[in-house]
């Protein structure tokens, strides 16, 4: 039994860690998707045209 | 048309996110002082610095007297013929002499001769034996600027000469030593490419070039620059030069040698008397030659001031290092462990732990050179690498333990 | 937000409810091996993370080093954000298979790790270098010296991945040879193993592709912000 409750304690702390690495991942590609749609209208860049300007 | 020394041939340069130079194309010629004068950030110090082969290209071809010097397909070969280098940055070492250091600039152009008589042109004749970190920074730079010219001066064959803001502190006076010598060295057949935007400077050049256009300026005929060098080959300058920096500072004693120092301490502390496991104890003893050479060569360390490492790297192919040395550091921190952990003198141990010092800092060194490039090689997290050199050293132990 | 953009967040989820069941299965459904053939057989369970996790890191290693030889050899900006999507995702799978081997050699060998075990070492050293590359770049302004610096070290690395798989055979020290053939002699026991880590294969494949995407995306959208600031600069 005790080894049983070391593999879940090992298990939930990965869970844990790959979730919350999941989550700021997500939230960071959206935060930066209104950064930058806010930057871009403000300078009148068409989304269209952008990914020229990225090479 | 005199003979080309110099030849850019469709340069494209990118630094940073940007592309410095697109389709650039120069030719210099003996008896040419050219002079960059481009607004700030137009691409001055990347020309000079890729004529140096410091930095790599997107596209095309530099060659020094006809010979490929570096080209877009990574090729990066030793000029033929030593040339003269000033960077923006001084690249001088504050623990080198002003006489050491020129002494060595003359030696990369296997010549000698008397620095007195320039020195005391550019003022610093009384300051030949002084260590180069006791200097103002106007004079450093009169050290920097000279270690530029000199390839020029000691030559009666045209060289060429690579200036990057020479000016800059230059005092009036060595200001006009300057263009004297530059004017004289012309005359001689020496080619010259200057960034500069002195008015001075500019006036001195034969043509004047903004990175898009130039023009030519006549100038009128100087007395000719009579060539000093005696020639004198000296074999092995980088080590030559790498013991020397290490005599000088003690840096392989205060970084290298105070941690092995410190881990042989440490470990003694941890030491268990009865211990009879041989791999233990061995690993003790070979621990400090390891640490040493963690730390990395500290020829590098010290030429990381001021881009020395860059000036080296224009001029040669093998830089300073504490290759020599190291091996013998860690034959006598391997000794000294085994006396200490083993109560005896083991040859083998010893043997091993020069190889262990020696390979490491080979390693360390390969690693740190690396990341030179980087905008900022001092933040990156280089030591996590070091790792991969733990697992051959434990090998070892246990080879070493088996014998 | 259109469906293209969420294709990342789908396999992403995906891919988490995947290794979720795998580990319900793991812990549950799967049999446990011969009490001999471990020194603690629970903790052999770890392996239902482990190998999927190990798998996956050496996707993520063949992706970092697919977009570090574009990058150098091609420059192209495609190859920059495989570089980087490879090398965060390397070390997340990288930190999850050492971590679960640190976990699983603690309870069978006692030691968390050992030092002269080449394959131990050489994947360590590879989640280093993911670390290296993933912390270095954040460290340094985006530029030429920076892709070809570390693209340079995203190919050093990736030798280590052949020698990684040669050091399983020859220098076989502790690291044990494959899994499934340490458990029971039972046929059945042996395919519901191997099914368990057919499904967690599978689902961290899918987890860490969404990741790659995500943060290829990512990239992608930070050097659109970085001109789209220069232009509002008023610089170039």
């Amino acid at each position: 039994m005790e080894g049983t409750n070391y593999l879940t304690v090992a298990y939930l702390g990965m869970i844990a860690a790959i979730a919350i690495w999941t989550w700021t991942v997500v939230v960071r590609s959206r935060r930066i998707e209104a950064r930058l749609e806010a930057v871009e209208a403000s300078i009148g860049i068409d989304p269209a045209q952008a990914d020229e300007l990225s090479k | 048309m005199a003979e080309s020394l110099l030849s850019l041939v469709d340069l494209e340069v990118r630094r940073g996110m940007s592309t410095v130079l697109t389709g650039f194309n120069l030719e210099v010629a003996s008896k040419d002082v050219v002079v960059l004068h481009g607004k700030n950030g137009s691409g001055k110090s990347t020309v000079i610095e890729s004529c140096a082969r410091l930095l790599p290209l997107e596209k095309g071809v530099i060659r020094h007297h006809g010979s490929l010097i570096v080209d877009s397909e990574g090729r990066r070969n030793l000029a033929k013929y030593p040339f003269g280098l000033t960077l923006q940055s001084n690249a001088l070492l504050g623990d080198e002499t002003i006489e050491n250091h020129l002494s060595t600039v003359c030696s990369l152009s296997n010549m000698k001769t008397d620095l007195l008589p320039i020195l005391e042109a550019y003022g610093l004749g009384h300051r030949r034996h002084d260590r180069i970190g006791q200097l103002s920074g106007g004079q450093a730079r009169k050290v920097a600027v000279i270690a530029g010219l000199l390839p020029a001066m000691l030559s009666s064959q045209p060289r060429l000469v690579f200036l990057d803001e020479p000016d800059a502190g230059l005092d009036k006076s060595a200001l006009s030593a300057l263009i004297s010598d530059i004017g004289q060295l012309r005359e001689a057949g020496h080619a010259f490419l200057i960034a500069s935007h002195h008015s001075q400077i500019m006036e001195c050049a034969t043509r004047l070039h903004d990175l898009e256009g130039e023009t030519k300026q006549p100038q009128p005929t100087v007395s000719s620059w009579k060539a000093i060098g005696v020639h004198e080959k000296k074999g092995m300058l980088s080590t030559r030069v790498g013991q020397r920096y290490l005599r000088s500072t003690r840096a392989g004693i205060a970084r290298n040698g105070l941690t092995a120092l410190l881990v042989l301490g440490t470990l003694l502390a941890l030491l268990d008397p009865v211990t009879e496991s041989r791999t233990l104890l061995f690993g003790f003893v070979l621990a400090a030659p390891f640490a040493a050479g963690l730390v990395g060569d500290p020829v590098v360390y010290l030429m990381r001031e001021q881009r020395a490492v860059d000036w080296w790297r224009a001029h040669a192919n093998r830089l300073p290092s504490a290759d020599l040395s190291s091996p013998v550091i860690g034959f006598i921190l391997a000794s000294l462990g085994a006396i200490l952990f083993l109560n005896e003198v083991n040859w083998t141990l010893s043997f091993l732990g020069a190889g262990i010092l020696w390979s490491t800092l080979i390693c360390v060194r390969f690693i740190e050179l690396s990341t030179l490039r980087l905008a900022r090689p001092n933040a990156v997290f280089i030591k996590l690498l070091i790792p991969i050199l733990i697992l051959p050293w434990a090998l070892i132990v246990e080879y070493a333990a088996t014998l | 937000m259109n469906m293209r953009q969420r294709v990342p967040e789908i396999f992403l989820g995906l891919g988490f409810v995947g290794i979720m069941s795998t580990l319900y299965l793991g812990m549950n459904w799967a049999p446990s091996v011969s009490i001999n053939a471990f020194e603690s057989p629970a903790a052999q369970r770890i392996f239902y993370w482990h190998v999927p996790a190990a798998w996956s890191a050496f996707i993520a290693f063949g992706v970092l080093f697919i977009g570090s030889a574009l990058w150098f050899f091609k420059r192209s900006p495609i190859g920059w954000r495989l570089h980087v999507a490879g090398a965060e995702a390397g070390l997340a799978c990288g930190l999850m298979t050492v971590w679960s081997g640190c976990v699983w050699g603690a309870a069978e060998w006692g030691t968390p790790w050992d030092w002269t075990d080449v394959r131990l070492n050489t994947f360590g050293l590879l989640t280093l270098l993911a670390l290296f590359l993933v912390l270095g770049r954040q460290s340094q302004p985006d530029g030429v010296e920076t892709r070809d610096t570390f693209s340079t070290f995203g190919l050093y690395g990736f030798v280590l991945v052949p020698l990684t798989y040669i050091a399983t055979r020859i220098w076989q020290i502790r690291h044990p040879g494959p899994v499934i053939a340490a458990g029971d002699d039972s046929g059945t026991l042996q395919s519901s193993m191997a099914l368990v880590l057919l499904i967690g294969a599978l689902s961290f494949t899918i987890f860490i592709i969404g990741h790659m995407m995500i943060s290829m995306r990512i990239t992608h959208l930070e050097q659109r912000l970085e001109q789209a600031q220069k232009a509002l600069d008023g610089g170039n």
